[in-house]
This record gives structure tokens, sequence and C-alpha cells, in this order.
């Protein structure tokens, strides 16, 4: 057998194995009752607002009931084949320039090791990954961090502060941690500190992330971000108003610790505001 | 368009196809890719919130329907949104996408892939995070090289020299047949 006879047949076997566990209708049925009760939410929450947003909810909800698509004139339906630029939340600035549209609009200056494929995170965080190592390897960036607790709430940590240089004092002190430095910095002009550290070889892991044991770090809304044995790295931290704290995470599953070297060109490339 | 004529031009054909396109609803594109999306998530995140990553990226693509049914090929914009999601680091802890695919699933546990066909995905999930992607959408969607290229993003050289890659490492680790790259 080679290796292509056997990739086939097992991708028939996972094709066959998913389409006898999924049932696509009961889940879209699912899916449209969720959307439909948000969006009536959603519209309710806007009455109080004022008579113009609720029209304009109202059209929202109408819209999203039906789950149809606005056929556009058929001049404008030029078709796109740059997938990244036409998610909504990124505009593409130029050859590797883009704006996230965070809660304070990031621009990043993507480096050639990096994959340009910026993927969004929820709302308020966005990553991006290298493609010059071969583990796992690459930042993302956090508004509106939260720091959590050392168990597995994922709850803020209020001992933390809520500012940059109080947050930091904060992560440099976790007990987790160990070798741990602090590195005054700047990140679009702003000023900035960056920690350093490794997880403290036996310490308990109450967390969970990627199926891994971990201690958490931060949290947000839809991410969070923790040390685990097979995950490190550096988190830079700097205020941003709009933003609160901006986390900006460093991280590498490469056993080679170097893997993170490159990752501060990118952090070289951001800019808020 | 529909019941064009005899004398149908090439022009009003083309018109016909960017028309249907157009009117295609969530709903059909939902029915039509989900399963696939559910065994791409599977085999490339080898995770028990695979099923969650397919759902997720299904969202996102519903929420921006609008934009993304006007694209040459939706599916693509979803592989992608699903093929960055199962090589993250991070997971989304909403429970949304999670409850919505519970329900929608037939049974509670998954029944395992055959021995050697998990092994298998086992394997690509140990190659480069780009590897993994571009050998997952050539097998599990039969995709050449200049489509998995626009699926990604990069350049189709790019997507050649994993996939000859994968392949060899693939041999070299579960055939113990060492390949050579192309």
């Amino acid at each position: 057998m080679t290796i292509d006879e056997l990739a086939h047949a097992a991708a028939t076997d996972a094709r066959r194995h998913a389409g006898r566990d999924i049932d696509p209708s009961n889940a879209l049925r699912q899916l449209h009752r969720a959307r439909h009760r948000r969006s009536v939410a959603t519209a309710l929450s806007v009455v109080v607002v004022g008579a113009l947003a609720i029209v304009a909810g109202g059209a929202v909800v109408a819209h999203q009931r039906t789950g149809a698509v606005v056929v556009p004139p058929l001049a404008s339906l030029t078709p796109s084949t740059d997938l990244q630029c036409s998610v909504t939340g990124i505009t593409c600035l130029g050859p590797g320039l883009y704006r996230l549209a965070l809660p304070v609009p990031v621009t990043v200056a993507v480096p050639p090791s990096f994959e340009g494929a910026t993927i969004a995170l929820g709302d308020d965080a966005a990553e991006d990954y290298r493609n010059d190592v071969t583990g796992h390897t690459g930042v993302t960036v956090f508004e509106k961090a939260v720091p959590v607790r050392y168990d597995n709430t994922w709850s803020r940590d209020a001992t933390a502060g809520t500012t940059a240089r109080s947050m930091t004092t904060w992560l440099s002190k976790r007990p987790f941690l160990t070798h741990t430095s602090i590195t005054p910095t700047s990140v679009g002009g702003r000023p900035a500190w960056r920690v350093a550290a490794d997880l403290k070889p036996g310490v308990d892991l109450p967390a969970s992330k990627n199926n891994e044991s971990a201690a958490p770090t931060f949290g947000g809304a839809v991410w969070n971000a923790a040390y685990t044995p097979s995950l490190r790295g550096s988190y830079t931290l700097l205020d941003v108003p709009g933003a609160g704290v901006v986390v900006i995470w460093s991280w590498t599953l490469d056993k080679d610790p170097q893997a993170l070297v490159g990752n501060q060109e990118f952090i070289d490339g951001l800019t808020f505001g | 368009m529909a019941g064009t004529s005899a004398d149908t031009t090439g022009e009003d054909v083309r018109a016909d196809v960017v028309e249907l396109r157009a009117y295609e609803t969530f709903d059909a594109f939902f029915r039509r890719e989900m399963p696939a999306l559910v065994a791409f998530a599977r085999v490339l995140s080898g995770s028990a919130s695979a099923d969650d990553i397919a759902q997720e990226a299904m969202l996102a693509a519903y929420r921006q329907w609008e934009d993304v049914s006007r694209l040459d090929v939706p599916a693509a914009w979803v592989r992608r949104v699903c093929a960055n999601r199962s090589v993250s680091t991070f997971r989304r802890r909403t429970g949304e996408a999670r409850a919505l695919l519970r329900l929608g699933s037939r049974r509670e546990e998954h029944q395992p892939l055959a021995q050697e066909h998990e092994e298998f995905w086992s394997e690509v999930r140990q190659l480069s995070r780009r590897q993994a992607q571009v050998v997952a959408l050539h097998y599990m969607y039969d995709l050449g090289v200049a489509d998995i290229a626009a699926t990604l993003g990069c350049a189709e050289g790019t997507v050649k020299v994993h996939l000859s890659r994968g392949r060899a490492a693939l041999a070299a680790r579960i055939l113990h047949t060492p390949e050579e790259p192309e």
C-alpha cells in the first residue's frame, strides 16, 4: 500500500463517520433558533436606545429569521479571490499590511516569517502564525485582557490591578513561574513591559488548555492564555486607552525556545489606534 | 433567467451561473458542506472540540453570509476558517457552538475510525501546521494545488513543497519506506 492509497482510505473513512454522526438538518434548525433568540434579544435591547435603532434592529432580525441572501445587482458581484481581505473585521492596506477591527484598531505589518493569515478570536483578540519553524509558533494580541486566578475558573484575579504595570508585576510573581524577567520596552511608540518566564517544574496545573493541564494567566470573552508543559512564551503588556490592558502573547509549541526569537518582528510591526 | 430558449448565448449562460450562485441560501450551503467540514476538523484537530470548530466556522459564515456568499468559492472561506481554528492553540470558551452541534448530533459518542486510519491522521497532526493543513485539504476534499493555495491564501509553490514534504514524512513514519519528495 502506498501513502496515497492509505490517505484516500483514511479520508473516506473519516467522511463516512462524520456523515453518520451529524444530522445537518437538525444542526441547522438549532442554529437558526439560537440566532433568532440572540437577534430578538439584540432588538429588545435596542428599544431602549431609541426609535431609529428599533428600525435598524428589526431589519436585522427580519433578515436573520429568513437566512436569505440579499441578492446584489449583478454588476456588483465582483468575485474576490483574496479570502483574507474578505474577512469581516480585516482591512487589507497593502501587501502584508492589515488593519484589524479590535475595540481599538490594530495595524499589523506582517513579516515574511509569518503566514499573514491573521484570524480573529472573538471581537477583541487576533493571532498569526510563523511559517519558518516546525513547531506551532505565533503571536496573539488580546485587548481588554483579564488577569485570571490560579485555579480552573478563568475568573478575574482582582489582585492583579487594572494597569499594564500592575499586571506586569502580578504576572512576574505568579507562583507557578520561575526564571522570571521584566524588560521595559515599547510597542507602536507606547511604553510596555515584557515578562519572560518558564513554568516551574512540578507545580499544580489546575486548568485545562488544548487538552493539556495548564496554569492560567489571562482570559477574555472567548479566549484564554496559559502556561502548559509544552507551551512556552513571553507576554508584553501595555495600556491603550479604549482597549484597557493589551497583552501581546509570543508563544511556541516548538521544542526549541529559540523559535520565539522571530516573533519579535511581528510585535515590532504593531500599532494601536 | 430560468427557462432560457434554445438560442441562449454564452453570455446568458454565464449570467445564469452567477445568479444561481448568488441565490444559494446559507441553509443549502450548510447542508452540503457541514458533514465534510466536521470530518475535516476532526482529522486536522484530533480533539474533542473538533465538532465545535466546524460549527464555529459555519456560524462565522452565517454571520457574514452576505459577504461570504459572493466569494468565488464560499466553501473555501469556511474551510480556511476551519483549517486555521483546527490548528489554533486557542479554543473559544463560548458554549453556543457546542450546544448547537450536540443537538445536531445523532449520537453522543463518536465511533472511532479504523485503527490504521486513526494512526494516519494522528501522524498528519504531527506535521508542521501548514503541512497538516495542506495534506488534510488534499485528501479530505480531493483538492489540487491551485485550489489549496486559494483556500489557504498562499502561493502554489508553497503548497507543492508542503504537500511533497508532508507525504514523504508520512511515508517514512507510517510505512517506513522513505518516499523521495517530488
